[in-house]
């Protein structure tokens, strides 16, 4: 059994590291819940496959707002990983439920089956983004991934790109997005 | 200008920290208003909300195709350290099984190398002495020397010459041992410890360590007595060889065998050299070497040298055991020993092999 300093000295250093951009910390988070994620999806109808993408999932989500600097260290991080995973698998059970529907549940329960459609449609329309991204290659690509992934500011952005300065950046984005959108335009979205 | 500022949704950059989360709560709330009665609106703000979403996505994936790419690489490194680990412990339990079949199955003895690592005589227990002077033949010379050493040598003491010499590797050995010491020289094979060793314990003495790849030399020597006091001394061709004696005669001599014998520690300049003088009686004196006896002050000896030192070993009856305890050796120049037994000195002069082999003779 580890010792609560022990734990907040684990939770620190992955913090401190994801602040610092090292992903070496999400290789630590993953180890440090893999056993408990994978005992709680096995006792939930799922296997280590289905353990190991909630897990993946929960710890990007950790490293997201982490970057953004919007996670607030209020309980340890496996606590906060044990909620997300729960939060996921449950979603997905739900999802998958709902995936082989009776005509009693679409009969009693439209609303969801409207919101399971636009959540469908949603997430195929990230994936062609996603793939546009990659078609609009360097350096827009990067830039677009600063300002959006990692929420950089113009300023830094100028920084690791290397560009003259904020606004140079600024008009490089604005250039960048119009590209893409024509790349989207050209792929029917 | 008038129509780009007429929905807030005109301004890209309010767009952008509108998605990216990176407006107050009021303002947010404010421009949340606008857009419930504005389509324009609702239009572009979902474009932008699209974009965020797919990069983010994008983003996404591409760290968890990295830390997957960790992660295997964790594993594979944590399954090459259980490879390493679980290849090691076979190798320690194959060692030990080795090991525990050869003190098993092999005779209970240990493993050679272990022997030949380390190995130490001790001192020598009571002769048994199981070769007759009946069982050697009168007319094979040298060989027989040789013979005869490696007999006491090779083969346990309870065991008939006849028996050990049957045995395969140690037929071999005696063959070699035998064939060099026609020439009156003989030197044991490298990595032959077990028979050194045994020809060390069978000839008696004080512990002699035998170290790996130090060939032991043995030679046959005739040393010359000289008196050096007045007293009457009991000359070598005054006795008779013991194998004419009584066997009363011949049990004193071998009890008196077990205590002539002496260790001693030369210094020549910063090396200490051990010397084991011994004494023996005439009967354990090959028949071969018998036929030196006759002659005047002679005596015969056994010279045996090795990474520890010098062996002399006397064949003589008349030096008796305080004299042996008593007794110095001396060098004389680079090629001679000489050995003072109270009455007596007796000089050896070692052949030029012999010589460059040993590094010190006092």
């Amino acid at each position: 059994m580890k010792s609560p300093l022990q734990f907040f000295n684990t939770d620190s250093k992955i913090l401190d590291l994801m602040k610092k951009g090292d992903e070496e910390a999400l290789v630590m988070l993953y180890e440090a819940n893999r056993r408990m994620v994978q005992s709680y999806v096995s006792r939930n109808s799922g296997n280590d496959d289905d353990a190991e993408d909630l897990l993946q999932e929960a710890v990007v989500i950790v490293w997201e707002r982490v970057r953004a600097g919007t996670f607030e260290y209020s309980a340890k991080l496996s606590t906060f990983v044990y909620a997300t995973v729960q939060n996921m698998w449950r979603r997905k059970l739900a999802r998958a439920k709902r995936e082989t529907p009776t005509e009693f549940t679409i009969l009693n329960d439209p609303e969801e089956s409207v919101s399971f459609l636009d959540e469908l449609i949603e997430n195929e329309v990230s994936k062609q983004i996603a793939a546009a991204l990659v078609k609009l290659g360097e350096p827009c690509k990067t830039l677009l991934m600063l300002f959006y992934w990692e929420e950089c500011s113009m300023e830094e952005i100028a920084k690791r790109m290397k560009f003259a300065n904020a606004d140079t950046a600024k008009s490089k984005k604005y250039q960048c997005k119009k590209a893409m959108e024509e790349i989207l335009v050209g792929m029917g979205i | 200008m008038n129509e780009q500022k007429k929905y807030w949704t005109d301004d890209p950059e309010l767009v952008e920290k509108y998605v990216l989360g990176q407006l107050s709560d009021e303002e947010r709330k404010r421009l949340d208003a606008e857009i419930a009665d504005c389509e324009p609106c609702k239009a572009a703000l979902q474009r932008e909300l699209q974009l965020a979403a797919g990069i983010r996505r994008h983003g996404r994936d591409q760290l968890k195709s990295r830390l997957r790419l960790k992660l295997r690489r964790e594993q594979s490194q944590q399954i090459f350290r259980y490879q390493f680990v679980g290849l090691a412990a076979a190798v320690v339990v194959i060692a030990i099984g080795v090991g525990v079949y050869q003190v098993w199955f092999s005779g209970m003895e240990a493993p050679k190398k272990f022997k030949e690592r380390q190995i130490v005589i001790k001192q020598p227990e009571a002769p048994q002495e199981t070769s007759k002077p009946d069982d050697r033949d009168g007319a094979q010379g040298e060989k027989d020397a040789g013979k005869m050493q490696k007999k006491s040598a090779l083969k346990p003491t309870t065991e008939k010459p006849d028996v050990a010499a049957s045995q395969g590797a140690a037929v071999k050995k005696e063959e070699t041992i035998t064939s060099l010491s026609r020439q009156g020289f003989a030197t044991l094979e490298e990595g032959d410890s077990e028979t050194k060793g045994r020809l060390d314990k069978a000839d008696g003495g004080e512990p002699v360590k035998v170290k790996k790849n130090i060939p032991t030399q043995s030679i046959w020597l005739i040393g010359k007595v000289v008196m050096i006091e007045n007293k009457k001394p009991s000359t070598l061709s005054d006795v008779q060889p013991q194998a004419l004696m009584g066997e009363q005669s011949r049990e004193k001599a071998t009890q008196r065998n077990e205590q002539r014998s002496r260790t001693m520690i030369v210094k020549r300049g910063n090396v200490d050299e051990q010397i084991v003088l011994q004494q023996k009686s005439f009967r354990d004196l090959p028949r071969s070497r018998q036929t030196q006896i006759g002659r005047k002050n002679l005596v015969e000896t056994l010279v045996q040298h090795n990474a520890d030192g010098l062996r002399l070993t006397i064949y003589s009856d008349v030096i008796s055991a305080a004299e042996i305890e008593n007794a110095t050796v001396e060098t004389a120049g680079s090629d001679s020993i000489i050995v003072e037994t109270g009455s007596q000195r007796i000089y050896y002069k070692l052949p030029a092999s012999f010589q460059s082999s040993t590094r010190t003779r006092r």
